[in-house]
């Protein structure tokens, strides 16, 4: 119950300032840019959604450090940081509040994005299937990538650095599967490269199939990183 | 402990937990195909061939590990090692998987050469100059003492390939075809040297393609009393001059439950020059008898290939310039859509067909018992042309084949490949016959299994080809997994539906040019309205949601201060 308050807070906080409505606003508009505009939907002549999904990771690399970039960064620069750990909030509260908050907030955006999927069936028949894994598979990958970007933000005060450090390392994570293509990378080390890349287990999901294995992997890194959050705002507690 | 070693150890905990948690579900077998169609499981075909295995199957996976430059075909190499996952699970425990890498395996390389598996050259360029890449993509299958070839798989046509392979392993040999034609036979093989084909033999790639799932045998209806009974169809292949005794033995075989597939043209064009010589097929009167009548006029459809008609200067800024002219080529038929019957096994899932100086076939009424399907037909926006048309590809003759197909006729459109099923009456006093329901297709055309068709890329009549044998003999599962991941799912045509708003195909040709320009302009600008429309929405409605937040503050802060004032 007190998680789902945190959440509330955080929720509607993050739309007191205008950069919540400007992550609602660029995640579809971008998403819709790159699939019609830039891309060859027309071109390609096929009801298909998959080029729309594969541009999810990048975007996410961009907009999911941005909604968690102030989440923790910013209470400490400002000083409320101290405050809210004295609240009588069990951290793991606090951190599941937070990151719940922004996960809203993500799916928000989601929402704003179905007019896509709607448009290509009005054009032509769309097999809803990967619709669906699809976007299960933004939400579960938008997931890790925020519990990510909320670590991140707790380990520093400045925002800009929160952002930077956040789509640097989900950029990682996302080329991470390439470098087991190469010839000198050791086989064991590939296949663990290939198991921790993003895309891999995302692009699995697109197509329509939703694998327990790809699931668990996604809310594993989740778990990590969400923890690993609680631990670094434990040490502050007693430093 | 002290609080920070405690939550460091917490995290190390949490960690070492879930790495085995994650590893774990990753062996799961535990997934959900939400396809339609369920198009990335095993089909039932597969399943059933699978549980068939009586001993063990040995899966060789030829992989080369390193594809760094190539790193395009990773999805593709993932969703192969995703299905022989799922092979290896469902076929457990007769079914093992294992992957070599023949660049780094000398004895893997040594194997792959011995059974067939031949890389892939890729070139690339880069800072270092051109670079050639060797990808090894194929698949070896032993079972007991057999064993059969991938040479190179891709993961549309892996289920397939696979299942045809492992039902071939499973039976003692493979289901026989007779081929009829006038091409030349094979040279006799000499020991250390390519085989020759001679260029007559202009079905070769039809036979090479049929090939992968039959032994294809050439058949002498001259020589040969009757049809051996092995033999599981027969492909009549441009039939020239076929005498009485040679349609009575194939007469007897269609009557006794043969299945027959007919591929009828009347002129024989020569590749280079496109000029047509006359035929005779002698069939008329046997096929007649079956109700079917193929004409010796020619289809031109609107809806045709797109060809170098020949070449216009253009004036540049940067001077004059060549370039090539395109037209619809009438004679060449494009078939997609509902030009394919979406009802029917073997046509249900293909994308297209490709078919060349085709003939039209009327059904009469047809014998008691018997009944027919047209498979191909024409778009409605056809007309017949004369039998003597000439068949260059040249714009002024293109133009006049035009002119002369819309004078006087109405178009519409030509079923040009019927599929009869039923038990046939023999068209022949026939000995001691025994009835049995058979099959018997007619194509107006023998071009579209052409070898410079298969040449020219048209998939689609590959696929044809293979699903209407697989159907006469009986092997229709084997359709479905072939179309499986091929089904388009094409966007709505924004430049037709503009044209049949404005009078439709059959105005005047100038006129038409007209249309078709406004129709064109009228696509572009639909296409730019659905993207804009897209990209702007969300931020429109987002706006107006940040401006109801706004008014919505504006007005609870001042009923707070309004409230203050009262009080």
């Amino acid at each position: 119950m007190r998680v789902w308050l945190l959440a509330k807070r955080e929720f509607f906080a993050t739309f007191d300032a205008p950069t919540g409505y400007v992550v609602l606003a660029l995640f579809p508009a971008l998403a819709a840019t790159l699939f019609f505009l830039t891309g060859p939907f027309f071109a390609l002549n096929e009801a298909s959604l998959r080029p729309f999904f594969a541009t999810m990771p990048w975007l996410l690399v961009l907009l999911a450090p941005a909604i968690t970039m102030s989440l923790w960064a910013e209470e400490k620069r400002s000083g409320t940081e101290e405050l809210l750990l004295t609240y009588p909030f069990h951290l793991r509260q606090l951190v599941l509040g937070k990151f719940f908050g922004a996960w809203a907030i993500l799916a928000l955006a989601l929402v704003f994005s179905l007019a896509v999927p709607f448009t290509v069936d009005a054009l032509g028949d769309l097999d809803w299937g990967p619709v669906g894994g699809g976007y299960l598979s933004v939400l579960l990958l938008g997931g890790a990538s925020l519990a990510v970007g909320l670590f991140l933000s707790s380990c520093t005060d400045n925002q800009i650095v929160a952002w930077l450090l956040g789509a640097t390392v989900l950029l990682a994570f996302n080329l991470v599967g390439l470098a087991a293509t190469a010839a000198s990378m050791p086989p064991t080390l590939g296949q663990l490269f290939l198991a921790l890349d993003f895309g891999n287990h995302f692009q699995a999901m697109t197509r329509g199939v939703i694998d327990i294995g790809n699931i668990m992997f996604y809310l594993g890194v989740t778990a990590f990183f969400l923890v690993a959050n609680g631990v670094v705002l434990e040490r502050r507690r007693w430093s | 402990m002290k609080p920070k070693q405690q939550s460091l150890l917490t995290l190390v905990l949490v960690f070492l937990l879930l790495i085995p948690l994650v590893g774990l579900a990753q062996r799961l077998p535990m997934r959900f195909d939400l396809t339609e169609g369920h198009q990335y499981s095993l089909a039932p075909a597969t399943v059933q061939t699978l549980a068939a295995l009586e001993d063990r199957l040995q899966i060789k996976l030829y992989f080369n590990r390193d594809i760094e430059g190539a790193e395009a075909l990773l999805p593709q190499r993932l969703l192969i090692a995703d299905l022989l996952e799922e092979i290896e699970n469902v076929g457990a425990p007769y079914v093992e998987v294992e992957t070599v890498d023949p660049t780094t395996d000398l004895a893997a390389m040594r194997d792959a050469e011995h059974v067939g598996i031949e890389p892939l050259q890729l070139t690339g360029q880069d800072i270092a100059g051109i670079q050639v890449q060797l990808q090894y993509q194929g698949l070896e299958l032993r079972y007991q003492d057999r064993s059969e070839i991938i040479p190179f798989v891709t993961a549309d046509e892996l289920e397939y390939a696979f299942t045809v392979r492992v039902a071939s392993l499973l039976r003692p040999s493979r289901p026989v075809l007779g081929f009829v034609s006038d091409e030349p036979p094979l040279p006799p093989p000499m020991p250390g040297m390519p085989r020759q084909i001679p260029p007559a033999r202009i079905f070769e790639k039809l036979r090479e393609r049929l090939g992968q799932r039959y032994a294809v045998r050439d058949l002498n209806l001259a020589k040969t009393p009757s049809v051996a009974k092995d033999i599981v169809a027969v492909v009549v292949a441009r039939p020239q001059n076929l005498e009485s005794a040679q349609l009575q033995v194939l007469d007897r075989y269609l009557a006794e439950g043969g299945h027959v597939v007919v591929l009828q043209d009347f002129e024989s064009v020569e590749s280079s020059s496109l000029e047509a010589h006359p035929l005779q097929t002698g069939l008329e009167d046997w096929l007649q008898h079956f109700g079917i009548h193929v004409d010796a006029r020619l289809v031109y459809d609107l809806h045709g290939v797109r060809v170098q008609a020949g070449v216009q200067t253009l004036n540049t800024p940067s001077g004059p310039q060549v370039a090539p002219v395109e037209a619809n080529y009438g004679l060449g038929l494009l078939l997609e859509g509902d030009s394919l019957n979406a009802e029917h096994v073997v046509t249900a899932d293909l994308s297209r067909v490709a078919m060349f100086w085709a003939h039209p076939i009327g059904l009469n009424p047809l014998p008691p018992g018997v009944d027919a399907d047209i498979l191909l037909r024409s778009s409605p926006q056809s007309w017949l042309l004369p039998a003597d048309t000439p068949l260059g590809m040249s714009l002024e003759n293109i133009q006049a084949m035009d002119r002369k197909a819309r004078s006087g006729q109405s178009p519409r459109s030509y079923a040009l490949c019927v599929a009869l099923q039923g038990v046939f009456p023999p068209a022949f006093e026939q000995q001691d016959l025994h009835p049995a329901a058979g099959s018997l297709v007619v194509l107006g055309d023998a071009d579209l299994f052409h070898n410079t068709t298969f040449a020219s890329g048209a998939d689609g009549n590959g696929d044809f080809a293979a699903n209407l044998i697989d159907w006469v003999a009986q092997e229709s599962d084997l359709i479905a997994l072939r179309s499986r991941g091929k089904k388009q799912r094409p966007l709505t045509d924004f430049t037709a539906s503009y044209v049949e708003r404005h009078g439709g195909w059959e105005q005047e040709e100038e006129q038409l040019e007209a249309v078709h320009r406004d129709a064109v302009r009228y696509s572009r600008q639909s296409q730019r309205w659905i993207a804009w429309g897209n990209v702007l929405g969300p931020i429109l409605v987002v706006f107006l949601l940040a401006l109801g937040h706004m008014s919505y503050h504006r007005r609870r802060a001042g009923k707070v201060f309004v409230a203050g004032g009262n009080g």
